[in-house]
């Protein structure tokens, strides 16, 4: 007779839960959201023996308090969902910080076992952890586990399917005279009050830490034995014993200094931290400009060769000038003027997948949180604004981590402020055009410009709004490592991929709508582009973005391309100006001598930079803002502030430099 | 003939793009750059 067994796997962030979830339910597993928010719940069932198990992932979390939206569906999936079995996953390499939730769960009153898991670290460490001693304190069986070899999991299971029976250990902590007799006389009143009240005692503590969900749900006027929160007392008595545990079980604890902690002292110093960040943002540019642009030699090239030969080929079948113009100053020009752009990109990608596999990104959310904490955020909205330099889509994603809607909101909102890839191609266009041996600095300061507003945005946002309780910032910052070679060739495999895909599909689309605007007009197809209907809509906003430099109608039109994909003012501005392989030093030059015809100079090729990365963000981003947001009116918001800032942005810098300009 | 056949090539093609850039987008899925968008093992790892 089989038996259905409800288990919950519980662990802090980065403990292998998953990858032990995973392990058990392979592919047969159901993914949703836990009921109202947007974290993810994982549900999968495996079979051991005669049993059922229903397993529940839940996200990782540090403990059961309820400031994040993590915390609080793990504790209500806990407290309401009748889990049988806790199964406590713990990072063996990191004992002492996950502790603490391992012995919150207990407290639960609920049937807990612990999977001990990465003991292959613990071992390359040449530590030791007494697998007698610590069960023996904890009262629950500790099942030594390997996620990733697949090790101990026939065990673990067994232990839930037996532990489940047995009695549940409340009394892990016992906590000073004053708050245990202030636990007992809660408890009791409690029991009056509410008879059915499971896990009395969990409760009382909860009371006495002020928890503000227990404190609703049970309404109860405990005035004559709380006086204060006991918050604090009852963490540091947890951390006393955690210690006591750890001087116990743990065996030969690393003494001496770790390669990471010293690492850290001078990448996370308080002085040396942001311009250490910067100075690596601006290496990571710098290979992108030079060694980008040293494979590009050969795209541009090829590119050549294939608009020739497709040139030849039209030729050859005698094709109306129509379909010869659809297809190289359409298509080829649009298209090939942006897969011109992959080393750039390529090398971008790489260098940022190096920085984030070697353990440093995190460090920079910790190295910005003082800053963040000026502006009304934590450091981890660092986090999603740092996704922004690669795409702006996952970037407004990655906001969901934040507890607070406000934050979340002023994260989404800023986050497109930051540079994303899809518009370097603009950078190096017209910064290696107008700027020579400068281009590097001048697309360099697009992304510290882009910082800087996003910065200033957020802090006027936050004078604006309502204050708020300062967040304290907990990540965690994983050892330094070595990266790994075969994960970064995979991402950045796939960024080149999702970079061509792009390049065949919206960019090929975008290229044949921007060549048919350009050259059908009022009377048909056109000969002079002047006469056409992208030029009837580009003059509309020439006196609009005049004063901001950009008071050609082309870039206009190119600018409304941008809409949908930056990438595509590239292939705009190809196809506008007729130019097959803009990338190329011919092609560069055609295109700068055209727009010097137009008196377009440097000032107006920067003032097109910053335009291009203040203004808004493309369609993918603005639905993926809709979608985080829920509300067409910050989504309005999202879309119409961004033109706002930066049409003043651009035409504060294009008239001051102007002016500068003009006095020398 | 041949210009025929590269012209309805194009349309075909154009059309498949947006057909399915349409369809993604409905099941909520806007652009390449997905949730699991994440440089490396360590940070995808959950």
């Amino acid at each position: 007779m089989s038996d259905e067994l409800r288990i919950g796997f519980v662990g802090n962030p980065n403990c292998g839960k998953t990858t032990l979830f995973n392990a058990y339910t392979g592919a047969k597993l159901k993914v949703a959201n836990w009921p109202g928010v947007t974290v993810e719940r994982k549900e999968g069932a495996a079979r051991y023996h005669n049993h059922i198990y229903k397993l529940i992932d839940t996200p990782g979390i540090y403990s059961l308090t309820s400031y994040s939206i993590e915390e609080k569906v793990t504790r209500k999936f806990i407290l309401e969902e009748g889990v049988d079995v806790i199964i406590n996953i713990v990072d063996a390499s990191s004992l002492e910080r996950n502790l603490y939730l391992t012995l919150q769960l207990i407290e639960l009153g609920k049937p807990v076992i612990m999977a001990l898991n990465m003991m292959d670290i613990v071992e390359e460490r040449g530590m030791e952890i007494d697998l007698h001693r610590l069960p023996e304190m904890l009262g629950i069986p500790v099942i030594p586990v390997s996620a990733r070899k697949k090790s101990g999991l026939d065990i673990l299971m067994h232990a839930a399917s037996h532990h489940v029976k047995e009695h549940h250990k409340e009394y892990v902590v016992v906590y000073n005279d004053e708050i245990e007799e202030k636990i007992n006389t809660i408890s009791l009143r409690i029991k009056e009050k509410f008879k059915d009240m499971e896990n009395v005692r969990w409760h009382a503590i909860k009371f006495l830490e002020y928890d503000e969900e227990v404190m609703k749900k049970y309404p109860m006027d405990l005035s004559d034995i709380i006086d204060r929160s006991y918050e604090t007392d009852i963490i540091n008595q947890k951390y006393d014993f955690i210690e006591e545990i750890i001087d116990e079980v743990l065996v030969n604890k690393a003494t001496k200094e770790e390669k990471t902690d010293k690492i850290d002292k001078i990448l996370t110093n308080r002085f040396l931290g942001i311009p250490i960040f910067l100075g690596i943002m601006a290496f990571v540019f710098y290979l992108t400009f030079t060694v980008g642009d040293f494979l590009k030699g050969g795209f541009d090239i090829a590119l050549g060769l294939i608009s020739d030969t497709v040139s030849n080929g039209l030729s050859m079948i005698n094709a109306s000038q129509f379909v010869t113009s659809l297809i190289i100053d359409g298509i080829i020009a649009g298209v090939g003027g942006i897969l011109s752009f992959l080393p750039n990109i390529f090398i971008l990608f790489l260098a940022l997948a190096i920085l984030e596999d070697s353990g440093y990104m995190s460090r920079v959310a910790y190295v910005m949180d003082g800053i963040m904490g000026k502006i009304g955020l934590s450091g981890k909205a660092f986090i999603p604004m740092l996704l922004g330099f690669g795409c702006s889509v996952p970037a407004i994603m990655a906001s969901r981590t934040l507890e607070n809607e406000r934050d979340r909101r002023k994260t989404i909102l800023i986050t497109p402020f930051m540079s994303c890839s899809a518009k370097l191609p603009i950078y190096v266009l017209f910064s290696q055009m107008f700027f020579g041996a400068h281009a590097m600095m001048a697309a360099y300061s697009m992304y510290l410009i882009g910082l800087i507003m996003a910065i200033m945005v957020a802090f006027i946002m936050s004078k604006i709004g309502e204050k708020k309780e300062n967040i304290s910032l907990l990540i965690e910052l994983p050892e330094y490592k070595a990266p790994n070679a075969r994960s970064i060739g995979i991402y950045v495999w796939e960024k080149v991929k999702d970079y061509l895909i792009k390049a065949g599909t919206t960019i090929f689309i975008a290229s044949i709508a921007v060549w048919f605007i350009l050259n059908i007009g009022m009377t048909g197809l056109v000969d002079n582009m002047g006469d056409s209907f992208g030029a009837m809509i580009g003059k509309l906003l020439v006196p609009i973005l005049k004063p901001a430099g950009l008071g050609l109608w082309q870039i206009g039109v190119a600018l409304i391309s941008g809409f949908a994909a930056k990438e595509v003012v590239v292939s705009s501005i190809s196809v506008l100006y007729g130019i097959n392989n803009v990338t190329s030093i011919s092609g560069m030059n055609s295109l700068l001598e055209l727009l010097a015809n137009d008196g377009f100079t440097a000032l107006n090729a920067y003032a097109l930079m910053i335009f291009s990365l203040l203004y808004t963000p493309c369609l993918a981003a603005v639905a993926t803002m809709k979608k985080e947001l829920k509300s067409a009116k910050w989504t309005a918001f999202g879309i119409v502030f961004p033109l706002v800032v930066a049409w003043l942005i651009t035409t504060l810098i294009y008239q001051i430099g102007g002016f500068i300009l003009w006095q020398k | 003939m041949a210009e025929i056949i590269i012209v309805v090539l194009i349309v075909l093609y154009t059309g498949f793009i947006i057909y399915k850039k349409a369809k993604d987008m409905k099941k909520g899925k806007f652009c390449n750059c997905g949730r699991d968008d994440c440089p490396s093992a360590t940070k995808c790892r959950k």
